[in-house]
C-alpha cells in the first residue's frame, strides 16, 4: 500500500507562508520472514493513516495551491513465487525470490504447521554447461543473494529449495529460476578459427563468405596471420590483449 | 575527396540526463545538473553546429538525445528556471564586475563570464524560443546530423530482460518519444550503458531499429569473434548492425587509470 504524504505546493510560493502539515500514520508491515517465524503466512502491509494537513498564512498571502505529492516504496512482495536471476558480472549472479501465501499454505498443509521451522531455505546453483552443482545455505531473512560463480560463458540455473534441519538428505523443491548464460568475460581466442569470414550487405541483405587470407586489410598489412590473437595484436599494440577490459572500469572490477 | 579511404571515423555524442523535475519544491539542487548541460554543452554544440552548416561543411555527426533528456528540455517548468538560472548568474557576474575592478585578470573572468550567460539567454529565449531540441531538429533534417534514440528511462537492459516485457517497452517508448519530437522514426539506438542482451534483438528490430552502439568489449568478447575487432561493426542474427566504441578514443575520455579521470 502506498504511503501518502500531503503536500502544500505552488509554483510561485507567496512571500510570508507559515504552514504546519501534521501526517499521523501508523503502518504496520508483517514482514513474509517475521510471519514465517510465527507461522503465520501472510506478507501483507497493512497502512493505516490519518492525514492532517494545516496551513496558515500570514501578511500578503495568495491562495496556495495544493497539490498531491504522492510517495510510494514499493510493495515488499507480489504474492508470486518466483525465483530470478540476474547476472551481475561474468562470475557473480545475483537470485531474488519469493514465495506466494498460497503455496505457503500448500506447504504448511502437506508438510505439517512447522514445515518453515523445521526446514532451512537453500539454493542449489546447476551449471548446465559443465554438469555440476553446488548448494548454498541461505536464512528466512534474506529474499535475494550474490552467488559467485568461477566460471563466466556458462549456463546457470538456480533452484530454491528447503531442507530439513535435522535430517540433511531430506530436501523439499519450491521452485526453480529461469536459465541464464553468464556474460563472456574475454577474448574467445581459442574458439576462434580464420577461416572464411561472412561478410553482409545491410541494403540488400546478401551474405558473401570470403576466405580470411583474401581479406584486403590482412594483405596490407604484408603478413600472414596463424590466429586472431596475432590479428589483435597487430590491431591493438598498447594493449594487454588479456587484460582487455571495458575501458571505464579501470581498476575497479572485482577479480574472484 | 579520397575515393579509396584507409578506412571511416565515426563521431558519436550520447547526450542523457536523468529526469530531474521538481514543481513542488521552488529550488532543487539537482535541477542546475540540466541547466549547466545546457549552458556548457547543448547551446555550445548548436552553435558550433550552426557555424559549420554556415559554412557548408558536411560534419555528419551522431548523436543520440535520450527521452528523459528530450522531456526535460520540452518541459516549460524547466525551460523558465533556465531563464532564472542564466539571470541569477548574469546578476551575479555584474556585481563581480564592479568588486573585481582593481583585480584586470579575475575581472576579464568576469566580464567574460557575463558576456557568456548573457549570450546563452539570448540564444536560448529569442533565437530558439526556448526550444533547442527544434535547433537538434532543424540540423537533422537539412542532413548534417543524424539523431539516434535511446532506452525510454534508460534503463539497462541486461538486468531488465529477465522480464523482457521491460525491455520492450524500453525500445517502444524510445522510439515514440523520438518520433513525437522529430517527426521521423529512429534508425539507431544507443543502448542504455552500452548494455546489449540478444533477447533484445526482436524488439529492436520489431521497431525498424536498424544499428545499435555498444561497448568496445560487447564487440570483442562476441563468439565468433570479430576479425576486425572494433574497425568494423558486426550483424547480429537478426540483422541488427553493432557498432562498439573505439578503445583508444575512449580510454582518453574515461579510463581512470590512463585516460582525463585519472587521479594524478
Amino acid at each position: 500500500m502506498p504511503r501518502v504524504k500531503r503536500v502544500n505546493e505552488n509554483e510561485e510560493v507567496a512571500k510570508k507562508v507559515t504552514k504546519t502539515a501534521s501526517n499521523k500514520k501508523t503502518t504496520n508491515k508483517e514482514k513474509a520472514v517475521k510471519s514465517e517465524m510465527k507461522g503465520k503466512t501472510t506478507a501483507k502491509n497493512k497502512t493505516t493513516k490519518t492525514a492532517k494537513t494545516k496551513e496558515t498564512t500570514t501578511e500578503e498571502t495568495k491562495t496556495v495551491n495544493t497539490m498531491l505529492s504522492e510517495y510510494y516504496d514499493l510493495p515488499y512482495g507480489y504474492n508470486q513465487t518466483t525465483v530470478k536471476i540476474l547476472a551481475q558480472t561474468p562470475t557473480t549472479l545475483f537470485v531474488y525470490w519469493d514465495i506466494s501465501d498460497e503455496d505457503r499454505n500448500n506447504l504448511v498443509k502437506q508438510y505439517g504447521k512447522n514445515f518453515f521451522y523445521e526446514t532451512k531455505p537453500i539454493l542449489i546453483v546447476h551449471n548446465t554447461t559443465r554438469s555440476y552443482s553446488f548448494e548454498i545455505e541461505i536464512n528466512d531473512f534474506a529474499n535475494s543473494w550474490y552467488i559467485r560463480c568461477q566460471e563466466p560463458n556458462c549456463d546457470y540455473i538456480v533452484e530454491l529449495g528447503r531442507k530439513k534441519i535435522e535430517n540433511n538428505n531430506e530436501y523439499i523443491f519450491i521452485d526453480s529460476s529461469n536459465d541464464i548464460i553468464s556474460p563472456n568475460d574475454h577474448i574467445l581466442f581459442e574458439k576462434a578459427n580464420l577461416g572464411s569470414v561472412l561478410f553482409k550487405n545491410v541494403k540488400t541483405g546478401v551474405v558473401s563468405s570470403k576466405d580470411f587470407g583474401s581479406l584486403r586489410f590482412i594483405n596490407d598489412i604484408d603478413k600472414l596471420y596463424g590466429n586472431i590473437y596475432d590479428v589483435y595484436s597487430r590491431l591493438y599494440q598498447n594493449e594487454d590483449l588479456n587484460e582487455m577490459m571495458n575501458p571505464s572500469s579501470g581498476e575497479f572490477i572485482m577479480r574472484s | 575527396m579520397n575515393t579509396n579511404p584507409k578506412g571511416y571515423v565515426s563521431f558519436v555524442l550520447h547526450a542523457h540526463l536523468p529526469f530531474v523535475h521538481h514543481p513542488e519544491s521552488a529550488n532543487y539542487l539537482e535541477e542546475e545538473w540540466l541547466f549547466e548541460a545546457i549552458s556548457e554543452t547543448y547551446i555550445p554544440l548548436l552553435n558550433n553546429f550552426k557555424k559549420l552548416e554556415e559554412e557548408n561543411v558536411d560534419f555528419r555527426i551522431t548523436m543520440s538525445l535520450t527521452p528523459p533528456l528530450l522531456s526535460m528540455l520540452d518541459n516549460k517548468l524547466l525551460q523558465d528556471r533556465y531563464i532564472k538560472y542564466l539571470k541569477k548568474h548574469i546578476e551575479l557576474c555584474e556585481k563581480e564586475i564592479i568588486r573585481t575592478k582593481d583585480n584586470p585578470r579575475i575581472n576579464a573572468l568576469s566580464k567574460y563570464y557575463l558576456y557568456r550567460y548573457s549570450q546563452d539567454l539570448y540564444t536560448f529565449k529569442d533565437e530558439y524560443n526556448c526550444n533547442i531540441i527544434q535547433g537538434f531538429k532543424h540540423l537533422q533534417d537539412n542532413g548534417f546530423l543524424e539523431i539516434i534514440t535511446c532506452g525510454a528511462t534508460h534503463g539497462y537492459f541486461p538486468l531488465l530482460y529477465v522480464n523482457e516485457k521491460a525491455v520492450r517497452a524500453q525500445i517502444a517508448v524510445g522510439v515514440q518519444t523520438y518520433e513525437k519530437y522529430f517527426g521521423r522514426k529512429p534508425k539507431g539506438i544507443w543502448l542504455p550503458e552500452c548494455g546489449y542482451v540478444p533477447e533484445a534483438d526482436k524488439y529492436l528490430k520489431e521497431f525498424g531499429i536498424e544499428y545499435i552502439i555498444t561497448e568496445s568489449h560487447g564487440i570483442l568478447y562476441a563468439n565468433p569473434t570479430p576479425v576486425y575487432g572494433t574497425f568494423a561493426p558486426i550483424v547480429s542474427p537478426t540483422g541488427i548492425v553493432a557498432f562498439g566504441r573505439d578503445m583508444e578514443a575512449s580510454k582518453q575520455v574515461w579510463s581512470s587509470i590512463c585516460g582525463y579521470p585519472r587521479r594524478l
